[in-house]
């Protein structure tokens, strides 16, 4: 559906991707996990541009919090795309909006401006938007990073919900919402597959992001 | 015509561009500090569009284009300071672009003070009046250019009004809702300097009326730009006959640009302080 063949990225002498082939699947949900610097952003920033003849939306990484735009206003740039700057926006446009806004229960907020509302709230709605732009797969660099406990709870169950195609990095390990964890580590991906086999203990030594257990000095001693 | 009517009209036109290329600079580069004097693209227009009147080529055509040619050079400068001066690829929304602009502002606001040490001096008091921003002498023709070229400039930057507010969503996203970044970008900012410079070729520099305007409108009226970028154009215009009007209550009569800075000036300093504090 989207895929990287041996894709090399560098920053001044540094590869911020190492020869990293990499393909995903219809309605597969997979999460990016990686310590900083890995090249989890990179990694994602590749694959929105080599869409292909899928359509991809990339949710913004923040929102400005003083965007002054009514919430409804917002999930319409989603429709960009299909915006003549001379018209109002079609029907067409305005259900697909409907649609998206319902979708994640966001209906009242719909008159709301952006500046007024929650952190939380501008984060489903940042879903929203990218749901009325009728992507296959939603690209998402970090999405529950300045979500509390609560709010990242519900993110992941709007997820689950949604009829499309995730890529997604987190800074924490992946709740089993995923399907498909990706272990990244100085620009290679480590370890790859259902998140139960990802996940284990030898690979997340490999991606840095757990110290081996015979590393550990028992307090006391 | 008469003289009353030439000045009103001269404010409308300047008033409208400045005021609308103050509002797609703040967009565009995602800072609520941008503005075409602030970021020394008047100043760039205002410098050679001076040294086009000094030499003689004051014609109604060649100040324009001089004057146009100045601002692109004045933004393409500032900005390539502060992509070069940032490392982490979020160039224009700090306050290095400012900073950039107000000092690149200083270094031809003093050529212009060379300019004029050369001045004989009957152009030297006509020249000075202008270059701090003076509604006065504008004559019909020069006018009529200005009013042609800011309408030019104000049809292109609504024509991305639907890009302009998907660019809120950052890059990366607002191309995949279908926004050609680069495009968009070089566009408006290009549409930017000729506003600029059609309002700097009939009334020299005026400050903060690019900041000022923009924000009163987005605050009341919200920041869609379909709606934001003509009423930002319309009050700008207002804006200005307000402060000629105001200017004139003086004595010994004070310059619309003048009105502009001592009201604009404090507003940038409280939206610095609001910046920072975000």
């Amino acid at each position: 559906m989207i895929s990287l063949e041996n894709r090399t990225v560098k920053f001044g002498g540094i590869k911020a991707l190492d020869g990293v082939s990499f393909s995903v699947g219809a309605g597969e949900r997979v999460a990016v996990v990686g310590s900083n610097g890995a090249g989890k952003t990179t990694l994602l920033k590749e694959l929105a541009k080599s869409g292909g003849s899928s359509r991809v939306a990339v949710l913004p990484q923040d929102i400005p919090p003083d965007l002054p735009l009514e919430a409804r206003e917002y999930v319409m740039l989603g429709r960009t795309r299909f915006l003549s700057p001379w018209k109002r926006p079609s029907q067409e446009d305005e259900a697909a909006v409907t649609r998206a806004m319902e979708s994640i229960g966001a209906l009242d907020l719909a008159g709301r401006r952006m500046d007024e509302i929650s952190g939380g709230e501008r984060q489903r709605l940042a879903l929203a938007m990218a749901l009325a732009s009728e992507a296959e797969i939603l690209i998402m660099d970090e999405p529950v990073s300045h979500l509390d406990l609560r709010r990242k709870h519900e993110f992941y169950a709007l997820m689950e919900k949604m009829p499309v195609t995730i890529v997604a990095s987190l800074h924490e390990l992946p709740p089993p919402v995923f399907t498909r964890a990706v272990l990244m580590s100085e620009g290679r991906i480590v370890a790859d597959g259902p998140l139960a086999d990802a996940l284990s203990e030898s690979n997340l030594v490999l991606a840095q992001l757990a110290l081996p257990i015979d590393s550990y000095t028992p307090v006391g001693v | 015509m008469s003289a009353e009517i030439l000045i009103a009209l001269s404010a409308l036109i300047v008033g409208a561009s400045l005021a609308s290329a103050g509002a797609v600079l703040q967009s565009v580069l995602r800072n609520p500090l941008a503005e075409p004097f602030m970021l020394g693209i008047v100043g760039g227009a205002a410098l050679f569009a001076a040294t086009a009147m000094h030499f003689g080529l004051g014609s109604w055509a060649l100040v324009p284009a001089f004057a146009f040619a100045g601002a692109c050079f004045s933004l393409a400068l500032v900005c390539a300071v502060a992509l070069l001066a940032s490392r982490n690829g979020r160039a224009f929304g700090g306050e290095t672009v400012i900073l950039a602009g107000f000092v690149s502002g200083s270094f031809t606001g003093s050529l212009q003070m060379v300019l004029l040490s050369y001045a004989k001096p009957d152009t030297y008091a006509k020249l000075s009046k202008w270059l701090f921003g003076d509604l006065h002498s504008a004559r019909p023709l020069s006018l009529l250019v200005a009013a042609i070229l800011g309408t030019v400039a104000f049809a292109i930057m609504y024509s991305q009004n639907r890009n302009l507010n998907a660019l809120a969503l950052g890059d990366e996203s607002a191309a995949s809702v279908g926004v050609n970044v680069k495009r968009t970008v070089l566009l408006t900012l290009g549409a930017a300097s000729l506003a600029t410079a059609a309002s700097v070729a009939i009334a020299g520099a005026i400050g903060f009326l690019g900041l000022v305007v923009p924000h009163f409108v987005r605050r009341v009226f919200g920041g869609n730009h379909r709606a934001y970028l003509p009423l930002s154009a319309l009050f700008g215009g207002v804006f200005l006959i307000g402060a000629d009007w105001i200017g004139r209550l003086f004595p010994a009569g004070v310059s619309a640009g003048v009105v502009c800075a001592v009201i604009g000036s404090p507003f940038f300093l409280y939206l610095l302080v609001l910046k920072r504090r975000h």
